[in-house]
């Protein structure tokens, strides 16, 4: 089994190095390639059995989006190909058309989903999401610079319960295309959601791979989702 | 000490707004005063609503240095201000009102007379990384001193990028800069000021690389290259290059090229100044400790004291811990260290600090969510548990690990991630129930990882343990 995480330097923001932290824990005998800034992607010539690529920072999204623009084709056909794959945090924002910059002008993007991005630095929106994916809970909490805008509502991850989808008036979050989830939730998403960490072991062709320390997992999240279904508890700014 | 500049107006204008908000602040200061009361940052906030301009009317003293940085900026802003105060100058500081626009504007009015000129010629301030963007454009102190720059809260300050972002746009061109060799991040500030720059030259004690969960320093800052490190002083300071185009750090000015530390003194080359060395007492020995020390002296240095008035101002002075506090008990060490939550970087400090007491040992984590338990309609952001290096526990000589709290078992996982053995945790639903299920039978010492919420919580689990332990001694 073949795991790639895109550009592991990177994405620990926010914790999003947690994921693959978890991916590991779960497959330990996996064959992981880390693929850095300026290395050849082992998506290029392989098909990987599972992708992820997490939140960075802005200085990170242009030199990522520069150094995967020249396979973005190939991107498409893995996609297609149903391969899995978890994009998470403003990772997202790479997939859409351009990510305009109140300040600082434009950056084209791999243009792979159909959304842009407006992003303003001096305007930060924060909270929880919530909504029902493959029929469970699937929790998380977003921070951002940004609002996207597109069509989501057919394909997105889910319709959400709490918090924003795309942007502050979406209810639509992310992309759900083939086996590729991508949402603007950021941090360890799949410590937080073992349920989302079976889903996508089942995905990478392993469903009698159990769950790295299930129990462990499933009573943090219990306590989570019981915060996150209390409507008395709300951090969305 | 010498002076490169004189006193100036900032814009010189003071109309009727600046002297309404001069007045209501020196009144509400007098006042607050008289009521023994400290004013805090209370007449910046009346001064800067008269006048929103309010700073940029002052005069500021002839010498003003302000002190920034993610890390130490408060124990180097106190070392300046005490050698200072010790060779006769006693410069005007903030300690009292704050390091935020309001309280150093508060610091300003007070040091003010209300023509807006100065009373005391040289100030000494902290402030705030993100406030720079408040307070820069309106002043223009001679020197700012930035000790480093790390990934702070991410709720709070996002990225290190960020804030490196808004301080370097923040930065007047006339500033003159003191800034760290050793941090790639800081160090590259504002390019097109002048600048003095202080490092640490290899020291015994060093790593090879960072060793650390996450780096701020991941990537070459100038092409985005791999990057391979000669060695690592602590977190991502140490001496660096990129594989990909040779960027690597700059020549300190001023470097620490030996510590003694049982000797309790260094050496500090000025590399600019002919190569002469001096030899100073360390009021400190953790690495954050020498930054922090070689910051001051670099900032004394620029400003005119001698190394010999300097080495005599640091002589007997300690850097105070309300980080660590240990007590013995019929032979074991109770260790209880801050480990401030909600960013990696301080809890990576303190369990490197537990990690590093001798002998097998017991740990107690006590994080953040104390308000929970006292306000269950409160939740948080999670995702910097894995920012932190939980990794530390995963020791041979960490014996027991108890850990309390409603997110008792996001830690926990946190923690098997990294090689923790599941059967030497205890998960305890309340922080008071943590003492009652330490085992301290087979260690030397009990450590607590407090958060800074749960100093009181963890005294009374000191306390606790400490009662135990007394209880299961023989009777004589």
């Amino acid at each position: 089994m073949l795991i790639e995480s895109l550009y592991p330097e990177f994405c620990t923001q926010s914790g999003d190095n947690g994921n693959m932290m978890y991916v590991k824990a779960c497959l330990p005998d996996a064959e992981l390639v880390e693929t850095h800034l300026m290395d050849r992607p082992a998506f290029v010539d392989r098909r990987p059995d599972f992708m992820y690529l997490g939140n960075m920072t802005e200085l990170e999204q242009e030199r990522v989006i520069a150094d995967l623009l020249p396979h973005r084709e190939r991107l498409i056909e893995l996609i297609e190909d149903g391969v899995p794959m978890l994009v998470t945090g403003n990772a997202a924002e790479l997939f859409g058309s351009r990510i305009v910059d109140v300040r600082d002008g434009e950056i084209t993007c791999l243009d792979i989903l159909p959304f842009e991005t407006r992003r303003d630095m001096d305007s930060r929106v924060w909270g929880m999401v919530m909504g029902k994916f493959e029929g469970f809970d699937l929790i998380g909490y977003k921070a951002q610079f940004t609002q996207a805008f597109g069509q989501n509502e057919g394909e997105a991850v889910f319709k959400c319960e709490r918090g924003f989808g795309l942007n502050r008036q979406s209810e639509y979050e992310g992309f759900h295309r083939k086996n590729l989830i991508l949402t603007w939730m950021l941090g360890p998403l799949l410590p937080s959601n073992p349920r989302l960490m079976r889903y996508l072991l089942d995905l990478m062709g392993a469903p009698e791979v159990p769950v790295a320390f299930l129990e462990t997992a499933e009573r943090a999240y219990e306590v989570r989702l019981a915060e996150f279904k209390d409507p008395r508890i709300d951090i969305t700014d | 000490m010498t002076s490169q500049t004189a006193a100036r107006p900032n814009n010189g204008t003071r109309g009727p707004r600046f002297y309404m908000g001069m007045l209501a602040g020196k009144a509400l200061a007098a006042g607050l005063r008289l009521a023994h009361r400290n004013a805090g940052q209370m007449p910046g906030v009346l001064a800067c609503a008269a006048d929103p301009e309010f700073m940029s009317r002052l005069t500021l003293p002839a010498q003003t240095l302000m002190v920034t940085g993610s890390n130490g900026k408060t124990t180097t802003t106190n070392l300046i201000d005490d050698i200072f105060t010790a060779t006769g100058h006693a410069p005007v500081d903030n300690r009292a009102g704050g390091n935020i626009n309001t309280g150093i504007a508060s610091t300003l009015l007070k040091n003010s007379k209300v023509n807006g000129k100065p009373r005391n010629q040289l100030a000494v301030m902290e402030i705030d990384e993100r406030s720079c963007k408040l307070v820069l454009p309106q002043i223009t102190p001679n020197y700012l001193l930035c000790t480093n720059l790390y990934r702070d809260q991410f709720v709070r300050s996002a990225h290190v990028g960020y804030v490196f972002d808004i301080v370097s746009r923040s930065i007047p061109k006339d500033t003159h800069l003191i800034l760290n060799a050793d941090d790639m991040i800081s160090g590259r500030l504002a390019p097109g000021n002048e600048r003095t720059y202080f490092g640490i030259a290899h020291l015994p004690m060093d790593t090879p690389a960072p060793d650390s969960v996450v780096s701020d320093l991941n990537a070459c800052p100038q092409c985005g290259g791999r990057l391979e490190y000669d060695w690592c002083h602590m977190g991502h300071l140490g001496k660096v290059r990129c594989t990909n185009c040779g960027c690597t750090n700059p020549q300190p000015d001023f470097e620490l090229v030996d510590a003694d530390l049982e000797a309790r003194s260094c050496v500090v080359r000025e590399n600019a100044g002919g190569g002469a060395e001096s030899t100073y007492p360390l009021v400190g020995t953790s690495m954050a400790d020498l930054y922090n020390e070689l910051a001051a002296i670099t900032a004394a240095r620029l400003m005119g004291l001698l190394p010999a008035q300097i080495a005599c101002a640091l002589k007997g002075a300690r850097v105070v811990s309300s980080r660590y506090d240990e007590t013995t008990v019929c032979g074991k060490r109770l260790v209880n260290v801050m480990a401030k939550s909600e960013s990696g970087m301080p809890v990576s400090n303190a369990l490197l600090t537990i990690q590093r007491q001798p002998g097998p040992k017991t740990v107690v984590v006590l994080p953040n969510d104390v308000h929970k338990e006292q306000d269950p309609t409160t939740t948080e952001f999670t995702g910097w548990i894995y920012e932190a290096d939980y990794g530390r526990l995963a020791d041979p000589l960490v014996k027991h690990i108890v850990i309390g709290g409603q997110r008792a078992y996001d830690f926990a996982l946190r923690m098997y991630l990294e090689g923790v053995d599941p059967s030497i945790v205890t998960i305890v639903d309340s922080f008071d129930d943590a003492a009652d299920a330490v085992d301290f039978s087979d260690v030397d010492s009990v450590c607590w990882a407090r958060d800074f919420y749960c100093t009181e919580i963890s005294q009374r689990s000191v306390e606790r343990v400490a009662e135990r332990i007394r209880a299961a001694q023989p009777q004589a």
